[in-house]
């Protein structure tokens, strides 16, 4: 068995790979499967916070925004969220900035709520995008904290609305300007936006305190 | 060089039984703290158990013959590979032998390239 | 394709086992893939200090190249190099030769166009999707997937799949066929070859196609481990178990003790995983239990470190004459360090200040420059004279190459640590964002120059190679061509 090679084969090979795969892969999938996965025009559907930003954008860059979307609704704004995810990975932004909110490090009271899982239960975190490095900051809860234009200016040109950043410069995101984004120029401003959209405490995370609501049976 | 392993022996073996004995007694705490103590120490049993069965197949495996000579492939291995050398096109310390206590200097580029430049070292090396 | 039944492995020679040309192939193209590689890694070291002057290029964007960076050292270096390193190893191991030279010919081109692929696609393409709506459409990306060690674009992973699938088919022939108990080396082969096919499909297409959220999360870091764990690790040590004993002409200390490793390291590094990913939504229970697996994979490769330094017990001068021996030595040193470190990082106490920070950078450098670079620039050192019948054109070049990688990779390491733990507290502090920026810029400078003396090391071998290879094209030197008497080297 250990000095055969069926034994290493099939005890080290695939036996102990298997064994790690069903302790450790399988068990949060079976945990979660019962948590609905969100489809992209769902996340678009009810989310008034994006969907503002979203409209805020064909007004700031209106010729660009009807060039490219045509007139903002449910369906544009997925297709944003879709294009804006897209560009997010295959810039590498995910290689500098986490989509996570850790409960340790006081990390609380810098971001906003610690990430739960159901947040990540959708298309757009098909490969999740925890991160795995913070160069800049962590992202999870950036949705509002900016406006649309400065998310333009800086992804154009970060040290304009930032000075000392290390972020590389993005001019390919416009159209020759920051006030021409183009497809996916809005795309990524709109995925930005996105993130954190979502929760309660928009956008004043780590600020926020809830209000006492009355009571409904009352 | 036996009292030397002791040493390391003994120096690796104290401190990690030891820091597995806390982490033990805290998993015992933690089991009996709360409902979700008892999910914590599932990955432990989880994999106590699969070694466990491992372990069986060990023994089984003692039993019927094998390691009987455990020392052996690492001679056959050397033996295969210093025949191949001998009969190759080149010596054997072709890549790796250079003389001792040769100072690191900078590096003279462009210098015509002699084919016995290395001659020497091999025979001080004998 | 060769016989074996025609040659009785007894009287194999080495002409006959080993396809010498492919393994020159191999390390010259992981050699190509380690400068694109490290001037990858250089571009982004610079837009860190913001020194960068092809700033705003979208084709040298430093988020593609990053990720080049990775990929091109580990598909495109490190699974190359050792390529090399096992169509020498095996075959001269076992006594057979390969299941068929034109098959191992098809192999090193289709992995070449997987590795060229790959940085092609995260290079060129999101501009090229980017150019036309109707691929914009499409419901797959040009570009990067976003899996960590993973960005291999989605349209090339059937491709690196099925190349895998042949490596193990082809390497396996000649491990079938040896008789008798196997050495530990085949052991670790053998188990890498089906582990790399699995991680690579579990990691590549579970998160893309199957899971969402948090559990792709833990599989993608079992996928992020396991390429470290299951196909570099087992490599490595493999191809050490066979070099340095005969290198150093002697047997490895104790056969018994590196089973021990094998199983260990079988047995509990697939479960390491989620240790990538603490104080995440995943279940902390898996946490907990990937923390128990990450410090006892550290126990046992300590035996098989233990095993090593037994090996070299009372040949300790070879460290200083036997320049590859040097090389896997300090890669190990470096390992041990590695394992150290590992077993303290992964606990919940330091991850609190060191996750997201330079110290994983750090730590990640050690790892696949400081002990897996370092030992297969090692076997090339030893190699390429016995491929080309010549000795190195410079020992000198030889020396300043082993000298400015490790103590480069060794300052780089020692910086980004330090500044990992700066970063950790000033995050824990709560000041500006900036100030952690700003505060790291003095080690991101140290790191330029540490890469740059990695680099400059790599320059020297890439000469020193290059006028071996003139030298070679004479025709074999008398001095490295075998005379009648052979000086043994004790």
């Amino acid at each position: 068995m250990f000095e055969s090679k069926s034994g290493v084969l099939l005890v080290a090979g695939l036996g102990f790979f298997v064994f790690a795969f069903l302790s450790n892969g399988l068990v949060p999938a079976l945990m979660y499967r019962d948590l609905p996965e969100k489809s992209v025009e769902e996340l678009a559907a009810d989310n008034s916070n994006l969907m503002y930003q979203f409209e805020d954008l064909s007004y700031r860059y209106p010729e660009q925004f009807a060039k490219y979307y045509g007139v903002p609704s449910d369906e544009t704004l997925a297709e944003a969220l879709r294009l804006g995810r897209r560009t997010y990975v295959a810039e590498g932004c995910w290689h500098c900035h986490s989509q996570f909110v850790r409960p340790v490090a006081r990390e609380d009271e810098r971001w906003g709520p610690v990430s739960r899982t159901d947040e990540y239960q959708n298309v757009l975190q098909r490969p999740v995008m925890f991160g795995t490095r913070r160069v800049g900051p962590d992202l999870s809860r950036e949705g509002g904290r900016h406006g649309n234009d400065w998310h333009a200016a800086h992804f154009f040109q970060p040290t304009l609305v930032s000075a000392g950043s290390p972020m590389p410069e993005h001019p390919w995101f416009f159209d020759g300007s920051p006030d021409l984004p183009n497809r996916r120029g809005i795309a990524i401003i709109t995925y930005v936006q996105w993130l954190g959209s979502w929760l309660e405490s928009y956008p004043y995370y780590e600020d926020y305190e809830p209000i006492e609501l009355p009571d409904d049976d009352e | 060089m036996r009292r030397i392993m002791w040493v390391m022996a003994i120096g690796i073996l104290v401190p990690s039984l030891y820091g597995f004995g806390t982490k033990f007694l805290e998993f015992i705490a933690l089991y009996r703290g709360d409902v979700e103590g008892a999910f914590a120490i599932s990955p432990i049993l989880n994999y106590l158990l699969a070694s466990l069965g491992f372990l069986c197949l060990f023994l089984w495996a003692v039993l019927h013959g094998m390691f009987r000579d455990v020392e052996q492939p690492k001679y056959t291995m050397l033996e295969n590979e210093q025949r191949l050398d001998t009969e190759a096109p080149w010596r054997p310390e072709i890549g790796m032998q250079y003389p001792a206590g040769h100072r690191l200097r900078m590096p003279r580029l462009g210098r015509s390239t002699d084919p016995n430049r290395f001659r020497e070292f091999y025979e001080h090396d004998g | 394709m060769i016989d074996t039944q025609a040659v009785p492995p007894d009287a194999a020679r080495h002409e006959d086992l080993v396809d010498d040309p492919i393994v020159v192939a191999y390390f010259l193209a992981a050699l190509c893939f380690l400068f694109v590689s490290m001037l990858a890694g250089l571009l982004m070291a610079l837009q860190l200090v913001s020194w960068n002057p092809l700033q705003g290029i979208e084709l040298l964007s430093p988020g593609r190249w990053r990720m080049v960076h990775t990929n091109a050292v580990a598909y495109g270096f490190l699974a190359n190099a050792f390529l090399g390193a096992l169509h020498w190893a095996i075959p001269r191991l076992t006594m057979r030769p390969v299941l068929d030279r034109r098959l191992s010919w098809f192999i090193f081109v289709a992995w070449q166009v997987v590795v060229g692929c790959t940085a092609l696609g995260i290079v060129v393409g999101p501009t090229l999707q980017a150019m036309s709506p109707a691929w914009e459409q499409l419901p797959f990306s040009f570009g990067a997937q976003g899996v960590e060690w993973g960005e291999t674009p989605t349209w090339i992973d059937p491709l690196a799949l099925a190349g895998l699938l042949l490596v193990g088919i082809n390497f396996m022939a000649p491990i079938s066929r040896a008789k008798g108990p196997l050495y530990v080396a085949s052991w670790y082969f053998m188990a890498a070859f089906v582990w790399t096919f699995l991680t690579y499909a579990m990691g590549n297409f579970l998160p893309q196609y199957w899971l969402t959220g948090t559990s792709a999360g833990a599989v993608g870091g079992l996928f992020i481990h396991d390429l470290v764990g299951l196909f570099v690790t087992p490599l490595g040590w493999g191809l050490m178990y066979y070099f340095v004993p005969i290198m150093l002409r002697k047997p490895i200390w104790s056969h018994g003790l590196s089973l021990v490793g094998f199983w260990g390291l079988a047995f509990f590094y697939p479960l390491n995983g989620i240790h990538h990913f603490l104080y995440t939504p995943i279940p902390m229970f898996l946490q907990r239990g990937a923390i128990i697996a990450t410090i006892a994979v550290e126990m046992v490769v300590f035996t098989v470190i233990v095993n090593f330094f037994g090996t070299i017990w009372g040949s300790g001068r070879q460290l200083i004459t036997n320049l590859p021996i040097r090389w896997f030595y300090t890669g190990m040193v470096l390992y041990g360090l590695t394992c150290l470190q590992c077993a303290l990082q992964t606990t919940l106490t330091f991850q609190a200040v060191i996750h997201f920070s330079d110290w994983v950078v750090g730590h990640a450098h050690l790892v696949m420059f400081g002990v897996f670079s370092l030992w297969l620039l090692g076997i090339m050192t030893y190699l390429f004279p016995r491929l080309w019948r010549t000795e190195w054109y410079s020992r000198d070049l030889c020396e300043w190459h082993f000298w400015l990688s490790a103590v480069g990779v060794f300052v780089m390491f020692a910086d980004l640590t330090l500044a990992g733990l700066f970063q950790g507290y000033y995050w824990g502090s709560l000041r500006p964002w900036d100030v952690s920026v700003d505060g790291s810029v003095p080690f991101w400078m140290v790191r330029v120059f540490a890469g740059l003396a990695m680099f400059a090391g790599q320059l020297c071998f890439a000469y020193n190679l290059y006028r071996t290879w003139k030298a070679a094209r004479l025709g074999p030197a008398p001095s490295a061509a075998k005379p009648a008497p052979v000086p043994q080297a004790s």
